[in-house]
């Protein structure tokens, strides 16, 4: 009787015992599960940086965001086939780095996915909406678009341009001195103006000759004021047009025979801004249905 | 009766046995288990670690604009200064091999004669322009090899042969 109490209560023992160690075990899988999971996670957004890092790179831009300002520098037109080079670093991707187990998909904006070379336009500055584009990666004109329920989000707009090839056939004094005669139509603020484009516009040539628009940075950017700068290079002539308003075409920059180096700063109200690409990249992990999905920038 | 004495001491005998094999089997299980508890975690967070590592390493090599220079450096000064940066970044108690590998694009049938490691023709679209391997440690011994990490990272410039891209690649062990 005695014997038999005691095997019971063995066998109680065992059987908890076995249980306990049981729930410890899955308890550890379950925390072993948990640290692959962060490590695919990391290994995904290492993946996803160097890439995205890449693609702003390969489009020719710097951007840059120091508080409250985004600074775009871009050479327009563009010095080589940014279309070919993007078409050139898919190819890499996929022959040369794609690990076995990752997946990389680049998006519209609408989710679809898209080859690399046709993404586009280049920049948005979001939440705002403001588009920094061109019309190809040809980068013969730049638009800067502003929707116009938005544009108070924007304190002042700064264009800096050198141009590194061409000089200025104006007389320097005009350019010097009566800087806003050069617009071939312009449009002030008054009290009436709902929106009022607080601008710094200043040009360099090839003879460090520089134009700025001294007496004339306050711009309705509902109405049409349009700035023509004729040039001269080794080849002919050329010229140089900002044309600005209406709204949401807030800035078109033309130009013929002229090479631009150009710094565009948006100074918005609050540092809450961020410069992305209107494309999306996804790096997946198809294994372990794991992905990260974010705008490129 | 003398049968019975003698059932009774086998029966003793018998469940003491019994005892004793439960009891065997019990502590083989919880080794067993003990075994698998610690495998579970033990093997797995130091390749996690050595992994960062040598992701971070990369990452900061790249971002440094270090990965870019290999580019239009030469060889030996790129070497130099990876591996300087890689003794900095590292832990100490961590070896690593680093190597960076330079490509061009090239739409032509042939290879430039400064891009002909890997042949004359390229290789889907690529030739190999530069192959440089450098180590922080002698050599990995295979006990210290089965637990090695490896980063991969791209980077990509415009330089005077065209589109040009090139591929770092960090194994990182513990010593």
């Amino acid at each position: 009787m005695k014997r038999g109490i005691f095997f019971s209560l063995t066998v109680i023992s065992l059987f908890g015992l076995l249980l306990f160690l049981s729930s410890n075990y899955l308890l550890a899988r379950s925390h072993s599960g948990e640290l692959l999971q962060v490590s695919l996670l990391r290994k995904l957004a290492y993946s996803w940086d160097d890439v995205s890092e890449d693609v702003v790179y390969l489009l020719n831009t710097s951007v840059t965001q120091v508080q409250n300002n985004i600074t775009v520098q871009d050479n327009l037109p563009a010095p080589r086939s940014i279309t070919a080079s993007l078409s050139a670093y898919a190819n890499f991707v996929h022959f040369y780095y794609q690990p076995s187990d990752l997946n990389f998909t680049f998006l519209s904006p609408g989710g679809l996915p898209v080859p690399l070379e046709n993404l586009g336009p280049p920049l948005q500055i979001l939440p705002w909406g403001f588009n920094y584009s061109y019309p190809d990666y040809g980068k013969n004109e730049l638009f800067i678009q502003v929707p116009d329920e938005n544009f108070s989000a924007m304190r002042r707009l700064y264009i800096n341009i050198s141009l590194p090839f061409n000089s200025f056939t104006e007389n320097p004094t005009t350019i010097e001195n009566n800087p806003c005669s050069l617009f071939t139509a312009f449009k002030t603020c008054n009290h009436g103006t709902k929106d009022c484009l607080n601008v710094s516009i200043r040009i360099v040539d090839n003879t460090s000759l520089t134009w700025v628009n001294t007496g004339c940075t306050q711009i309705d950017a509902n109405d049409n004021s349009n700035l023509q700068l004729n040039l001269n290079y080794s080849g002919g002539n050329g010229w140089l047009k900002i044309l600005i308003g209406k709204l949401p075409a807030l800035v078109d920059t033309q130009m013929q025979n002229a090479w631009l180096s150009a710094n565009t700063t948006f100074e918005m109200n609050s540092t809450d801004v961020h410069p992305n690409l209107a494309a999306y990249l996804r790096v997946a992990s198809d294994s372990f249905n794991a992905s990260k999905t974010a705008r490129i920038g | 009766m003398a049968n019975n004495t003698r059932g009774g001491k086998h029966r003793g005998f018998v469940f003491t046995s019994d005892a004793l094999l439960a009891g065997f089997l019990a502590m083989s299980f919880l080794l067993i288990l003990s075994n698998s508890f610690n495998n579970a975690e033990v093997e797995f967070s130091p390749v996690a670690t050595l992994r960062q590592n040598a992701e971070d390493a990369l990452a900061a090599m790249d971002k440094l604009g270090m990965l870019k220079a290999a580019f239009s450096q030469a060889d030996a000064q790129t070497n130099n200064t990876a591996a300087a940066f890689m003794q900095t970044v590292l832990p100490i108690q961590n070896a690593a091999n680093l190597t960076i590998e330079t490509y061009v694009f090239e739409t032509g049938a042939s290879c430039a004669s400064a891009c002909r490691i890997d042949g004359n023709s390229p290789i889907n679209g690529f030739c190999t322009c530069s192959r440089i391997s450098l180590s922080t440690a002698a050599s990995c011994a295979s006990s210290q090899c089965l637990q090695k990490a490896v980063a991969t990272r791209m980077f990509y410039a415009y330089t005077n042969n065209g589109d040009s891209l090139g591929r770092a690649t960090l194994e990182v062990w513990n010593k």
